[in-house]
């Protein structure tokens, strides 16, 4: 039981410790215990109400059962669960599927308490019927996880098929590393790069808005200037997993007959390609009072510091933790520079000459560095 | 043909290899030594994988001064190739097929050669240790090198492999390109007309007593 407990419970609590902690921080410190009891009054009163409560129950439930379903696939170790007795393989299974889903359990029962307590019976069935649901489900899961080990799912045979008829450019290596082991990193900093940057334009409009009552706007062209120096510099850790592929997988890549000047193009053409999203925002909702090339040269700006990140990279290898000071300085320095008045496409000019050089200077230099910082 | 000029390699303080002069004139030469001496870190710097101080030549192209010129004209195979896992075997070599400028119809006769047709499309990170050695090969023979670097080049090689190795090289010979092979295993069995053994020791490359 141990080692299910290590390999399918601790593993998902500490996957999705930070989204756990924040519900909980919302749950116990912003609302009081007489709101829960308000809230989970209406659950027992209003059938609309209790739908949402068993909506995201239910959500909860499909993600910590698809995390251990998943981890069963990972670990074969754990196929062996399958040679014990049915009644104790099921019985791990229960535990394992109550101590997944405690926090939605415990407050289920308090829901059913209230519900009881306003003599609610109807929606103590439903409750403990969804309950009762909740953990057959995780049983019929972990058990076809474990009769049905590694089968040749939809997926595989659709991109089995697809890898037939094509190949993937070179350009998207990177992307394709990035989307098979750190999807998550990349939709959460796509995301918050893109309502960031959405933000900072809606920002802007609204204190440029022609009735703005007469009076002088607020900001300028620094405002976004800064937005991009965020979403720039926030895509430091996507750029090290750049750095780190390329070192990790394609020590071959220097073997190639592939100039400095191109390997240093490709690079921010990837980089390009990462902030196509912003461009796209940026494009669709131009600020106004500002030309086209003042708005794109601060789209510029954000691109020439993945490529400035990129080249310091290079320069020194080390792992993210020690780059994240570095990345802190960087934006402490443009952030003065910004506000300084100094030109966006100065900026972006003098950003993407100085890490062209000095990619140049340090890329044969920079041998692939083995073990990869992690 | 390949020619090494005051090459120095280390790491931090710690001296790998110090070559005063090294010319191997064209043919097929092998290189010996014990785990450790040196070899991989020699065939890395050779292959332009890893940087050194001094200069390394073939064919009298400079590996830092005409870097795409000497890379087009030497190809590197890796004792234990890693490749992004996700990748399949066809799209690894495509990419490096359209960089070395490989002639048409030499990839699919290379894939025929080494009779990893039927497993080209999948992932690399679903390869036995030979599967991923055939598709290191088959990407070194690519394109028109003057020299190939091959660092242990039968390891985990079935037999049928190893004598399409044999094969390819002695083809490749016939129309003048060069290699450098580093093995634990007796090259002569594999019938091959080396021309020269050297031997990595004690820091150097030195001729084979």
């Amino acid at each position: 039981m141990l080692v299910l407990v290590k390999t399918l419970v601790y593993t998902f609590y500490r996957r999705n410790a930070l989204g756990l902690g924040v519900v909980f921080f919302l749950a116990a410190g912003f609302l009081r215990a007489g709101d829960h009891i308000a809230l989970a009054t209406a659950a027992v009163t209003s059938p609309l109400v209790l739908a949402g409560y068993l909506l995201l129950w239910a959500g909860y439930t499909a993600l910590a059962t698809a995390s251990a379903f998943g981890s069963i696939r990972t670990y074969d170790v754990l196929l062996h669960w399958r040679l014990f007795p049915a009644t104790k393989r099921l019985w791990a299974m229960v535990r394992v599927q109550v101590l997944l889903l405690q926090p939605v359990l415990v407050y289920a029962l308090f829901v059913a308490w209230v519900g009881w307590q306003e003599r609610q019976f109807w929606a103590v069935g439903v409750i403990s019927v969804a309950g009762l649901a909740g953990l057959a489900g995780g049983l019929l899961a972990y058990e076809y996880a474990l009769r049905n080990p590694h089968p040749p799912g939809l997926w595989a045979r659709w991109t089995a098929q697809v890898r037939w008829r094509g190949t993937t450019p070179f350009g998207l290596f990177w992307f394709r590393d990035v989307w098979a082991n750190d999807w998550l990193m990349l939709l959460r900093t796509k995301a918050a790069t893109c309502f960031l940057w959405l933000g900072v334009l809606a920002l802007y409009r609204l204190d440029h808005a022609p009735n703005a009552y007469g009076r002088t706007p607020d900001y300028d062209l620094r405002l976004l200037g800064l937005g991009t120096l965020l979403l720039g510099l926030g895509h430091a850790a996507l750029v090290y997993r750049h750095y780190q592929f390329e070192q990790r997988w394609l020590a071959l890549y220097r073997n190639l007959p592939v100039s400095t000047l191109s390997r240093w193009g490709r690079g921010l053409g990837q980089f390009a390609g990462l902030l196509l999203p912003e461009l796209l925002l940026l494009l669709r909702n131009l600020p106004p009072d500002l030309t086209v090339w003042q708005s794109v040269s601060s789209w510029i700006f954000g691109l020439s510091l993945l490529a400035v990140v990129q080249a310091l990279l290079l320069r020194t290898h080390r792992p993210l933790e020690q780059l994240m000071p570095v990345v802190f300085w960087l934006l402490v320095g443009y952030f003065l520079l910004v506000m300084y008045h100094v030109p966006l496409w100065l900026l972006a000019g003098l950003n993407l000459t100085l890490s062209g050089s000095l990619f140049a200077r340090v890329y044969w230099q920079s041998a692939p560095t083995n073990p990869v910082p992690d | 043909m390949l020619h090494l000029h005051n090459f120095r390699k280390a790491y931090g303080a710690r001296l790998i290899l110090s070559i005063a002069e090294w010319d191997l004139p064209p043919g097929i030469h092998w290189l010996k030594g014990p785990n450790g001496a040196g070899k991989t870190t020699l065939f890395r710097a050779i292959a332009g994988l890893l940087p050194h101080e001094g200069t390394v030549s073939v064919t009298n192209l400079d590996s830092q001064r005409e870097a795409v010129a000497y890379r087009m004209r030497v190809n590197y195979a890796e004792a234990e190739p890693t490749f992004p896992p996700f990748l399949t075997a066809h799209e690894l070599i495509q990419w490096v097929g359209e960089a070395k400028q490989a002639p048409a119809g030499q990839a699919q006769a290379l894939i025929e050669a080494f009779g990893v047709g039927t497993y080209q499309h999948t992932p690399v990170g679903t390869y036995s240790s030979g599967m991923l050695k055939k598709t290191s090969l088959i990407m070194a023979f690519l394109g028109q090198p003057a020299l190939i670097l091959l660092d242990e080049p039968l390891v985990t090689l079935d037999v049928a492999a190893t004598q399409t190795v044999a094969t390819l090289i002695t083809e490749a010979r016939a129309r003048g390109v060069s290699f450098l092979l580093s093995s634990h295993q007796a090259m002569e069995t594999a019938g091959l007309p080396i021309e020269s053994v050297w031997q990595v020791a004690n820091q150097t490359v030195q001729p084979d007593a």
